[in-house]
This record gives C-alpha cells, sequence and structure tokens, in this order.
C-alpha cells in the first residue's frame, strides 16, 4: 500500500505517521481513518461528550486535508444532525481551515477530534456552521444518532462509515435516561424500547458499567499519551471536557504553563561559591588591617610612658 | 465485527521496519513537532520545542504570521534557537529542494559561552597560607612589620577586584547602582549575555540569599574604607 502514495511527499509522510499512531493507540472517544484511494480525506466518529446532552451520541464527519498540510488548516464537516454544528457544511473553529492564523502545525487529527469533543457543549456564539438547539432536542438527535449511520458519498466512503459506526456503537455507552421529566422520559424509552428489547434487563445494565469502566482506562490512556507527545493544548484539551471551557481559554493556560519553566540550579552555585569565598578573603584582610591598627596604638602608648 | 477488525487493520500501510512497537515511544522524544518524524538537522527553541530545522524554517518564513512557536505560540527569534549536534553526519536534506526556487539556509549555529575559567582552589589555599604566614610574623621587628603591612594591603586590594567581578554576575539587573561596573567592560559583556542565553530566572529564595550577599558585601565595603581612614 506504500507504493500508492508519494512518500516523498512532506504532507503525505506527516498523514501515514499520525496513521500510524492511531491505529497502535485507538481511542474509545473516536474513531477516524483516511478513503484508500486519497489519503488527504478522513471519514470520522466521534462520541459525545459525557454529562451532558450529547453523551452516548456517534456523530459522525469528514475533514478534508490541505495539500500544504501540517502549515495549513484541514476543514471539517458533520454528517451527522447533533444540535451543535450543521450538516453538510464546513464549520468554523480556531482548528479549522476558516481561521488559518490560529492553526498550530503541531496539531493533527487527533487533537483536532478531542478539541471537536471539548467543543460540542460549548456556546456557539452565532459562528459559521454552528447551530443552537434546546437540551431536549439535542438529546433526541443523540439516541437517532445511534440507530444509524449516516449516508454519505460514494459506495466506498458509505462502507468505511459503517465500519465506523460499528466499532464506535460497541465502544459508546447508549444515551443516559433522563429523570427531570414524564414527558422527555417517555421519548427516549419507547425509542429504545422499539430498537433494543432487552434494554432494561439486568445483563444489559451490567455490561453497560462494563463498559463505563473501559471508557474511564480509555481516558486515561489518552491523556498519557497526549503527554508523553509533549502536546500541552491536547492535554488541556482532553482534560476539561466541560461545557464551561472554550478553546481560548485552553490555549491560555497551555501557554500559562509553557512560560513557566523550572530554572537551573546548577549554574549558579559556582558563582555563589566563588562569591562567598571572596568575600570570605575580604573579612580576613580587614581583621588583618585592624590587627595591625591595634598594634600600632599600643606601640604610641609604649613611646608615652618611655617620654615621661 | 470481528471481519471489520480484520477490515481496518488491514487498512493500514505498512510501516517502515525501523519504527516498530519497540522503539516508537523512544523515538517519539526525539521526534519532530510538525513532521512527526525522526528530526533531521534537530533545532530547539527557547520554550523547548524540538523541530527539523527544514520544518521550522518554512513554518516561520511562509506561513506563520507572527513568528510563534508551532506548539505553544511563544515568540520565536531565530538568533536564540539552539541547534543538537549528535553524532550523525550533516547530510543534504532532500525535503529543502520541495521548494522550487527556494533554498533553506543553514541551521542557525549554537552560541556557545566562554570556555570555562580554570578552578581557582589552589589559588585560594596559597592566599590562605600566606595570610598565616603573615599571623605568624607579628613578634619581628618594625621593618618587618612595615613589610607585614604592605602584604595586607596587596591582599585587600587583591581581594576587592573578584569581588565586584562576581558581584556583577549576580546582581546585573542593577549594575546601574555601581560604576565600578564600567571598569569591567568585558566581563559585564560576558555575563550579560551568559544570563541571557541560559535563560534561568531567579528564584524567589536565590533573590534573597543575594540580597543578604549585597548586604554583607557592603558591610565589608565599609570596614575597608573605615580602616583606610582610620590608619
Amino acid at each position: 500500500m506504500a507504493d500508492k502514495y508519494n512518500l516523498k511527499n512532506p504532507a503525505v509522510k506527516r498523514i501515514l505517521q499520525e496513521l500510524k499512531e492511531m491505529n497502535s493507540n485507538p481511542s474509545d472517544d473516536f474513531m477516524s481513518l483516511p478513503l484508500e484511494e486519497n489519503i488527504f480525506e478522513w471519514q470520522f466518529a466521534i462520541r459525545g461528550p459525557r454529562d451532558t446532552e450529547f453523551e452516548g451520541g456517534i456523530y459522525h464527519g469528514r475533514i478534508q486535508l490541505p495539500s500544504e498540510y501540517p502549515f495549513k488548516p484541514p476543514s471539517f464537516m458533520l454528517l451527522t444532525p447533533n444540535g451543535r454544528f450543521e450538516t453538510q457544511t464546513k464549520i468554523c473553529l480556531s482548528i479549522s481551515n476558516h481561521h488559518p492564523e490560529h492553526w498550530q502545525p503541531s496539531w493533527s487529527v487527533r487533537t483536532a477530534l478531542v478539541a471537536l469533543i471539548a467543543f460540542m457543549p460549548t456556546n456557539p456564539n452565532g459562528a459559521l456552521g454552528s447551530l443552537d438547539y434546546k437540551k431536549e432536542e439535542r438529546r433526541t438527535l443523540a439516541v437517532k444518532s445511534r440507530e444509524a449511520p449516516p449516508k454519505f458519498g460514494t459506495p466506498e466512503r458509505q462502507k468505511l462509515i459503517d465500519e465506523i459506526h460499528e466499532y464506535m456503537v460497541s465502544k459508546a455507552p447508549p444515551v443516559p435516561q433522563p429523570s427531570a421529566s414524564e414527558a422527555s422520559e417517555e421519548n427516549p424509552r419507547n425509542e429504545e424500547a422499539e430498537t433494543h428489547a432487552n434494554s432494561l434487563n439486568p445483563e444489559s445494565l451490567t455490561a453497560g458499567e462494563v463498559i463505563l469502566d473501559q471508557e474511564v482506562d480509555g481516558i486515561v490512556e489518552e491523556q498519557e499519551e497526549v503527554l508523553a507527545n509533549a502536546n500541552p493544548a491536547g492535554v488541556e484539551a482532553s482534560r476539561e471536557v466541560q461545557p464551561s471551557v472554550s478553546r481560548y481559554e485552553v490555549l491560555q493556560k497551555s501557554d500559562t504553563r509553557v512560560q513557566n519553566p523550572k530554572p537551573e540550579t546548577r549554574v549558579q552555585k559556582p558563582d555563589d561559591r566563588l562569591f562567598t569565598l571572596a568575600a570570605i578573603g575580604l573579612t580576613i584582610a580587614i581583621v588583618v588591617l585592624l590587627l595591625k591598627k591595634f598594634i600600632k596604638s599600643t606601640q604610641h602608648g609604649a613611646l608615652f610612658s618611655d617620654g615621661s | 465485527m470481528a471481519s471489520g477488525f480484520g477490515e481496518s487493520t488491514g487498512r493500514s500501510p505498512p510501516s517502515p521496519s525501523y519504527f516498530n512497537n519497540n522503539n516508537n515511544s523512544d523515538a517519539a522524544n526525539f521526534e519532530c513537532n510538525i513532521c512527526f518524524e525522526l528530526a533531521q538537522d534537530p533545532i530547539i527553541t527557547l520554550c523547548g520545542h524540538l523541530f527539523c530545522w527544514p520544518c521550522l524554517y518554512k513554518w516561520l518564513h511562509f506561513h506563520s504570521q507572527s513568528r510563534e512557536c508551532p506548539v505553544c505560540k511563544a515568540l520565536v527569534e531565530e538568533e536564540k534557537l539552539v541547534p543538537l549536534y549528535g553524532r550523525g553526519k550533516s547530510s543534504t536534506d532532500p525535503r529543502s529542494k520541495s521548494i522550487p526556487g527556494v533554498n533553506i539556509p543553514h541551521r542557525p549555529a549554537g552560541q556557545r559561552p566562554e570556555t570555562a575559567p580554570p578552578p581557582e582552589t589552589n589559588h585560594f589555599h596559597q592566599h590562605g597560607f600566606g595570610f598565616m604566614g603573615g599571623l605568624g610574623g607579628f613578634v619581628p621587628p618594625p621593618m618587618a612589620t612595615t613589610r607585614f603591612g604592605n602584604f595586607a594591603l596587596s591582599a585587600a586590594f587583591g581581594g576587592f577586584i573578584p569581588s565586584l567581578f562576581n558581584f556583577q554576575m549576580h546582581g546585573f539587573h542593577d549594575a546601574a547602582m555601581y560604576g565600578g561596573g564600567a571598569g569591567f567592560p568585558h566581563g559585564f559583556a560576558n555575563t550579560f549575555h551568559g544570563v541571557h542565553a541560559h535563560g534561568f530566572p531567579l528564584r524567589t529564595h536565590q533573590g534573597q540569599q543575594d540580597y543578604y550577599l549585597k548586604k554583607l558585601l557592603l558591610f565589608v565595603v565599609f570596614c575597608v574604607v573605615l580602616a583606610f581612614i582610620w590608619q
């Protein structure tokens, strides 16, 4: 397969490197694969962030990498209705090609997907390609997103989308049941009953708990991976997938951390030692001068007594 | 599901043999933050991020609008980049030809500080031995006393100059307060350059210690001046 790609192209080499890393360290939060015929187009699916109205949802999308990648940012398009980003439209993010001035060459598809998960519960503020549905509508869309993957593009793309969807369904737990009001409860229950007759069985609940444990482990591993890659932005993004955190705050924290390096103490020790020795030497010299002065004073007294 | 995983595995391209899983975690520590390959012509920014020189050059000169670090957005100044010299030979990078009509210049050279001064332990010991001999000469006649006085005076001056030099190294940010600094232009320049090249900010504890040392030095200078006036 390597013969199919131009290995002299730095963008292709970089993309193959990312693909190798993602295959060796898979995540439970997202999955992404490139087309065989065009390595610059990737299909991805992300899991809705937990403790939000998107939890349990599986959202598909497409990433298009530019020919100057990683020096130019990619473009992102969501395919599954989600209530936060429009579908079939390139979305405006600080990591997308709408803002090439904010792009960092050290970011990758992995960090972009982590950031996308973190952006889901944020306030859109009228950004291009954003939507602001209500929580109930988003939860309904999350339940619907698990039933079937979206239809998009050629049969090869559809095959890739189906494969990714199958992987994500096996990894992500189902949408949690809201207990706020019965009206919102009934709709998810009915829909779940239609698709999964055994959803209320104890065995099913036990399996769900097991999946939850696996997710926790996956997230821990993910953070370690990000730390190993020395990518502060990634670390912040993966740690704080919370509704109130925005991308810019994440970057500011990263900057603050990086700009406070530990000072080196070894280099200063020799200087301190030399300085101390010089001070001691000077003190001894002063003591000697004072003693000499004292001796002269004593001799003067002796001379006076001789005169008398 | 098994067949799906099989397809996923088969779809990934074969990786080079030298990049097996065992070495991957170790090699990642020396991979460029832009091309994710083992760094060629490695160079490090002041914020500590490692890049290939061609990758960083392309980013700074053709893509970045504010000359920022590709990882943390810190300001990158080319005269403050530090190259890494390993055991490998410097080879011509074929990627420098990927941009038509553009030649990537050579990596910035390392800023080598001056050679470390020779150890002064022996000199200090000899100095102390001289003092001991001087102290032993209290009893001798006046002629010997006069010689002793000259020796002490010379020792005082000798001790004063190194103290000034070392003091500047610590408190270079207060150099304006001491006009004597102008007397050592070479030393001052070296100290200034050294401090900035290393980029080690002084800690609170270090600042406190420096403060005490400054107080001690001022007290010693005051005593010396008092002794001269008294004499």
